[in-house]
């Protein structure tokens, strides 16, 4: 057994835990936190996607012992008191989620990018969710939701710009 | 097997006295890409792990006029968002990006992936073309072996049981411009393993003549190879498109005669060509943008 | 014209944000106080007679019960149309894959652990993999006491050997559409509990009323004894019609009293649910010199694997459409579904519609290359239109815009805006 000091979610949580044990599985039924999905348990199909560390990772290929006073971002961290997150506002906005299975990981990947690199192109866009499957939208409009999140986000920072400068 | 135990080192001499300690249960765990899905399939070595994510020593990039040191713990995305290892060892950029898929590459290491012994290994290729080391630790102490004395069969290893990988070590060619490409053949654009890969390292003189060569290939035998027949078809020609057609067919030859009698030669022996007529264009390409 | 509320106008959906913030709950989200787990035990041959020995795995530590056919309170069948499945493989497995037994107990990996421990013993049958073998008389029966030839879909209208004669043109091939899966990507899970004396089942399913009725059928229990809830649903794409874990769940719980939860691995989804039905379509068309065609003769066999499912309609519907969108005089069409040990089909989007597009389709650009005609022009004068009758017999009487479509594809492709 060990004894785990995690940050999930910006709070520190600490846990006594198999050593074996996936961080998909202390995500979902330690922590409570279903959120991250499990569609493959191979590192196939990115349901299982969360941010380790700043980096998106499939949590059902890490163990939690690895991630020993590490910080783990999973969708449920994502929303303020002021709302949806960029990313996830504009896949609401822009009719990306349908069956929703992907839609935890294809998000936290697309805010991974985003956040060390708001402006990304299509490309990079692509290359950014090429490790997340999704069965129902064919890509398209999640392609559009994360372009319209880019835009989101730096007319935020723009504002901000601004107003720091008034 | 499931995990009994992991033990977290946090030095690289914890790491070699613990899987010292606990051999041959004992195996390192490093970016789990390969490791995890093993341990689902129960087809792992050992139920003890020696995690060493967090050794500081192992996760070192260091460019030295004369030598390229990586350390085993780098990611593949670490190589990725390194402009200096783009510039110099561009094949090996390749391979590193061309690895799964954003989330693998931001776990996966080169230690493990050369570690793991696959003959799809996408590192090993550019990384034998430019004959590189591995420098392998243990209790013993450290010792540097060839990648071409690496593999020695199928998902076979030099490493010993309480043995790993410290580093990869790339020595850089004194005769300059050093070019290097890697390619490869997968089934899908990401998330793909490579069906077959191929990397290209040489040295040209001003007039595009091959001066030293080193070819490698992934996926076309039990380990990642260094070809030394079309190496040494190579060396003295001038690389041109003449050259890189003919080397292209002298390939399929090469391989239809290695895996004569399998399922996989009569689509291996075509689509070999389609992978080092690439890999040889593009060292081309680069060496008409130097001048 | 009054303006419209709802369409023309972008809609955020209803359950978007509980999808994007991990509040949707799939049965794999859900738990309940003191639930056991489900394993299911499935068979590892295409075809056999077998036995099975549940006595060491009942005695692994946390196993609370192991079904088998047997235990089946009521009937142990199902299916949507036919019910051809067993809930529990009593005496013969039919296809890699077949549920064999259930196993209940306290913990997953306790239900895992217990699953191995079950002995099948194997009495093997010769297998059939091929849907033409599977034809003959002499092939082995999938089903014991039943033809292996399930279905037959015939069409006849006109003539087809006497137009064949009169044509100019005649194209013969046979194409093959092979089996699909729909890997949607949430992996099966369900949960069954009591509630004030009724058998709740929480499980991702397309059809939940149908689902009730043959949970009712195979338990003996009444309609309204069952209560179906069907949570988020991650993908289907017909692959959720039929059952797959839903009357184990409900008869652990029927027997026990205990919540019982399973989840599936994705390996195991795969042997869990169907496949799209392989066809092989021998296809024979015929046309006059200026492109009309005259006749469509088509011979189509469709493996349904292991069980019917949807075999029916499927085939039918591929009987249907294979002389595709046109206008044909003569039409002979013969759409057969077979048993065989495969992994059985059913339900996948297209539905029968979908495998036959490559043949028809083909067989018109033959037609055209045999003529020197352009794509385009040949279909122009072929297509379907308002009022046109198809080969068995509807009249079209609504809109048919078939002719628009091919036009504006034409502008795309041919077009100011098409791409080199």
């Amino acid at each position: 057994m060990f004894d785990l000091k995690i940050n999930v979610n910006n709070e520190w949580i600490e846990r006594q835990i198999p050593d074996g044990l996936r961080l998909l599985d202390f995500l979902r039924n330690d922590l409570g936190l279903t959120g991250t999905k499990e569609g493959c348990g191979e590192g196939e199909c990115g349901a299982c996607t969360i941010i380790l560390e700043g980096r998106a990772v499939d949590s059902c290929l890490v163990l939690a012992v690895q991630c020993h006073e590490k910080h783990v971002t999973t969708i449920e961290g994502l929303e303020t008191e002021d709302g949806l997150d960029p990313v996830q506002q504009a896949f609401l906005d822009n009719g990306a989620v349908q069956c929703g299975y992907c839609i935890p990981g294809m998000v936290l990947s697309s805010k991974a990018l985003l956040d060390a690199n708001p402006t990304p192109s299509e490309d990079e866009i692509k290359d950014a969710v090429s490790g997340n499957l999704c069965r129902c939208t064919g890509y398209d409009k999640i392609l559009t939701s994360v372009k319209h999140a880019s835009e989101i986000i730096t007319s935020k920072t723009n504002d901000d710009d601004l107003k720091a400068g008034e | 097997m499931s995990v009994k135990r992991v033990f977290r080192a946090e030095s690289l001499e914890s790491a070699t006295v613990l899987l010292n300690e606990h051999a041959p249960e004992a195996q390192v765990i490093a970016g789990g890409t390969d490791l995890l899905v093993q341990i689902r399939e129960e087809k792992n070595r050992g139920s003890i792990m020696v995690d060493i994510t967090s050794v500081p020593e192992l996760q070192l990039i260091d460019i030295k006029p004369d030598c390229i040191r990586i350390g085993a713990m780098v990611r593949f995305t670490d190589v990725v968002e390194n402009d200096a290892l783009k510039n110099l060892v561009p094949g090996l950029w390749s391979a590193c990006k061309s690895v799964g898929s954003p989330q693998i590459r931001n776990l996966g290491t080169l230690g493990g992936n050369l570690a793991n012994g696959s003959p799809a290994a996408d590192c090993a290729p550019p990384l034998l073309a430019m004959n590189a080391r591995v420098n392998v630790a243990s209790i013993r102490g450290q010792k540097e072996i060839p990648l071409t004395e690496f593999y020695l069969g199928k998902g076979k290893t030099a490493l010993q049981n309480d043995e790993m990988i410290e580093s990869i070590i790339i020595p850089v060619s004194t005769i300059k411009p050093v070019l290097v490409s890697f390619e490869k053949l997968g089934l899908r654009n990401a998330l793909a393993i490579s069906r077959i890969s191929a990397s290209v390292c040489v040295t040209l003189d001003e007039n595009a003549k091959i001066l030293t060569c080193g070819v490698a290939s992934g996926s076309l035998g039990l380990n990642p190879v260094r070809e030394t027949e079309l190496e040494e078809w190579l060396i003295g020609r001038t690389l041109d498109e003449a050259c890189i057609k003919e080397a292209a067919k002298k390939f399929g030859d090469v391989v239809e005669e290695r895996l004569a009698g399998r399922s996989s030669m009569p689509y291996k022996r075509e689509a070999v060509q389609g992978v080092i007529k690439p890999a040889l264009h593009r060292v081309l390409k680069n060496f008409k943008d130097m001048r | 014209m009054s303006e419209f509320k709802t369409v023309g106008k972008r809609h955020r959906r209803k359950d978007g944000f509980d999808k994007l913030t991990g509040r949707a709950l799939y049965p794999q989200d859900m738990q309940i106080e003191g639930m056991a787990y489900g394993a299911t035990v499935r068979s590892e041959k295409p075809h056999a007679y077998f036995t099975c020995d549940t006595s060491v795995a009942e005695k692994m530590p946390g196993v609370v019960i192991i079904l088998t056919a047997k235990d089946v309170t009521a009937m142990n069948h199902h299916g949507v149309l036919f019910k051809d499945h067993e809930v529990l493989c009593e005496k013969k497995v039919r296809r890699v894959g077949d549920p064999i037994a259930f196993v209940v107990a306290d913990t997953e990996k306790q239900a895992e652990a217990a699953a191995k421990a079950v002995i099948i013993n194997y009495d093997e049958l010769p297998a059939l993999f091929d849907p033409v073998e599977a034809m003959k008389d002499d092939a082995i029966q999938v089903h014991d006491g039943q033809s292996n030839i399930l279905y037959h879909y015939k069409c006849r209208r006109g003539d087809v050997d006497k137009a064949f004669e009169e044509a100019d043109v005649v194209v013969e091939n046979t194409y093959y559409s092979p089996f699909v899966d729909h890997v949607f990507l949430q992996l099966e899970s369900g949960l069954s509990y009591m509630e004030e004396g009724r058998l709740v089942l929480v499980a991702s399913s397309q059809y939940p009323h149908f689902d009730r009725l043959e949970i009712a059928e195979a338990l003996g229990l009444e309609e309204d004894e069952v209560v179906i809830r069907n949570p988020a649903v991650g993908g289907a794409f017909g692959g959720r019609e039929d059952i797959t874990m839903q009357i184990h769940l409900g008869l652990a719980t029927l027997l026990t009293g205990r919540a019982v939860k399973v989840t599936y691995s994705r390996e195991e989804s795969f042997y869990a649910h169907s496949k799209r039905h392989p066809m092989s379509m021998w296809v024979k068309t015929g046309a006059t010199k200026e492109g009309k065609l005259i006749a469509t003769e088509a011979y189509i066999v469709g493996d349904t694997g292991a069980y019917a499912s949807w075999a029916i309609n499927v085939l039918r519907k591929a009987g249907v459409h294979v002389p595709g969108p046109y206008e044909i005089e003569n039409v002979k069409v013969d759409s057969i579904a077979v048993y065989t040990n495969n992994p059985f089909c059913g339900a996948m989007r297209g539905f029968g519609a979908t495998q036959v597009p490559i043949a028809y389709e083909q067989q018109i650009d033959m037609v055209a290359r045999e003529l020197g005609m352009d794509p385009f022009e040949i279909r122009y004068k072929n297509c379907m239109k308002k009022g046109s009758m198809t080969p068995n017999g509807q009249v079209l009487v609504e809109s048919v815009p078939l002719k628009e479509c091919i036009e504006a594809l034409q502008g795309m492709m041919e077009g100011a805006d098409a791409n080199d």
